[in-house]
């Protein structure tokens, strides 16, 4: 009873997420599919709990233990304390907010944009109001805080602390591209070459060097940019779709799998 | 927005009977090999040198006496990349209990930290080792991506892991982990189903499951005729599709030298709804 009953769940759960996909009646596609959403968001608010208290146990251990590092740990929760008191108390030194809109700006579990949400939150004097309406929730749906009308503690943690940090980690990307694009160039079979020679031409495409290199124009462009264009548009495009294709193919079987209950990880591997 | 006039109010929606057509074909194909598998053929699955090396990543880390590090990405518990990478956690578990070595599973999402810690935690009593297992080993350490990549390349840098994994979804965050890790000297096994991260775990890490190769390593590494099984209709699936975009390229062809209406008729097949 144990495994079975979380198995019925996850296949009748699947089901229905599957039937959503082909059944437009609104019974389905709102309060049927509101009802997973809602089911979701509160096992989500109890998981996150468990996290927070994950959290807390292992920095907890490793400053009771003076563990080596355990200064970052002491940092890390006088941190997330700090920014979860600012985020919750209403501040006496700002104005009152009225509320913050969460829109929709990733692909669903489909991969569409077909439906744009938008969620009215109001804030309260411990956060946000429970009577704040969600409107045409879609599970799986990543949204994306607008922060515009937060209050200013938050807002300037948020634009000075946080988004800083976060830009900074981006940015660092850039010079992780150019080390791993120095070890991918490196010549040590044809494929390399291969690889260099289309990098070189795409990377050359992608820049107006037509003035410095007068190789023509084809089809009125640049010439390195209608090679570029040609290396993106069919090797590129085929090795992506092929991948794509065999993707797709692994997450039906993932799913038939998971539905059928031949693999079951959410019960922890166990049977 | 006006949502609810765009829902027609039937119980089926005919743009997509296609989808439902190659959604019923390709799942009888896949339910018929596990069907033919539960009878006990034998099903041969090609070598795939990112799993083969999984056990040189745990011994060398045996070895080293260092810990192991897995990140099952930054995607969530629906998503099927993270399902196939806990699949492979729970078999590298298995394997890293009987060595005595620990391994370090940091998550982003704490649903997936909760099943996470069952699926370590059965894989060392699978093992015989449930004194080895760790509940502080699978932690939850923040719900944001690009936090999360700099936690745990803090970790790689303090910790020092002898073998990295890098199994599920990712993103913008694949190449700062890879890279953080490839400079720690690690091996570094990565897999992923995010087509545009592919090629950045293919140049910073020493071996890469490329798309349909993570879902296929649990067959891979349990080798159960079930999962075979589901393997080998997954690749008849595949033949079907190859099959179908063979009889378009044709038809497309034929149609360029003798214009005609048929080409275009099994072209409007496939098309999704949408256009």
């Amino acid at each position: 009873m144990r495994a079975k009953l979380p198995m019925l769940i996850c296949m009748v759960t699947g089901a229905l997420l599957l039937l959503q996909f082909f059944v437009p009646h609104p019974f389905v596609q709102d309060t049927l599919l509101e009802w997973v959403s809602n089911s979701a968001m509160i096992v989500g608010v109890f998981a996150l709990a468990i996290g927070l208290a994950s959290l807390l146990h292992m920095h907890g251990n490793k400053i009771k233990r003076r563990l080596p590092g355990w200064g970052f740990s002491v940092i890390t929760l006088v941190t997330a304390a700090f920014v979860a008191t600012i985020g919750l108390l209403k501040p006496a030194w700002g104005p009152t907010v009225s509320h913050a809109q969460y829109v929709q700006c990733e692909p669903d579990l489909h991969g569409s944009m077909r439906t744009t949400r938008i969620v009215r939150v109001e804030h309260t004097l411990f956060g946000f109001d429970p009577q704040s309406r969600a409107t045409n929730v879609l599970v799986g749906a990543v949204v994306t805080p607008l922060r515009a009308n937060s209050t200013p503690l938050y807002s300037w943690y948020f634009t000075y602390v946080h988004s800083a940090l976060v830009s900074t980690t981006f940015c660092l990307l850039a010079f992780y591209m150019l080390t791993a694009a120095y070890r991918a160039m490196r010549i040590k079979s044809w494929e390399a070459a291969l690889l260099m020679v289309a990098a070189v031409i795409v990377i050359i495409g992608q820049v107006p060097a037509d003035q410095f290199i007068p190789l023509g124009h084809i089809n009125g462009v640049s010439t390195f940019e209608w090679l570029k264009q040609l290396i993106m548009d069919y090797p590129n495009s085929a090795a992506k779709r092929s991948i794509i294709i065999g993707v797709a193919l692994g997450g039906l079987a993932t799913g038939i799998k998971i539905l059928t209950g031949i693999e079951r990880p959410y019960l922890g591997g166990g049977d | 927005m006006n949502v609810m006039a765009t829902i027609d109010a039937t119980w089926f929606d005919l743009d997509k009977l296609n989808v439902l057509v190659a959604l019923v074909v390709l799942s009888a194909l896949i339910l018929y090999f596990i069907y033919h598998a539960r009878r006990g053929k034998a099903l041969f699955v090609r070598r795939i040198p990112g799993l083969e090396s999984v056990e040189e990543a745990i011994g060398r880390a045996t070895e080293l006496g260092k810990p192991m590090l897995y990140v099952s990405g930054i995607g969530g518990a629906g998503d099927v990349a993270t399902i196939a990478a806990m699949n492979i956690l729970g078999y590298v578990a298995e394997q890293v209990a009987h060595y005595d070595t620990d391994l370090l599973v940091p998550c982003i999402d704490p649903v997936v930290m909760t099943i996470e810690q069952e699926l370590v935690k059965n894989s060392y009593t699978r093992a015989g080792r449930p004194e080895n297992y760790k509940e502080d080993n699978v932690c939850y350490l923040t719900g944001e991506q690009f936090p999360y990549a700099m936690a745990v390349s803090g970790i790689m840098v303090r910790e020092k892991p002898a073998a990295n994994f890098f199994m599920g979804s990712f993103a913008a965050e694949s190449l700062i982990l890879a890279e953080a890790g490839a400079a720690t000297g690690a091996i570094q096994i990565a897999g992923t189903s995010a087509e545009s991260q592919i090629p950045f775990f293919i140049v910073a890490c020493d071996y890469t499951l490329i798309g349909e190769e993570l879902f296929a390593a649990s067959a891979y590494l349990s080798r159960e005729p079930l999962l075979l099984g589901c393997l080998k209709g997954q690749d008849y699936a595949k033949l079907v599709i190859i099959v179908a975009l063979l009889a378009g390229i044709a038809l497309l062809t034929a149609d360029v030298c003798l214009p005609g209406q048929f080409s275009q008729w099994f072209v409007n097949l496939f098309a999704s709804a949408g256009g």
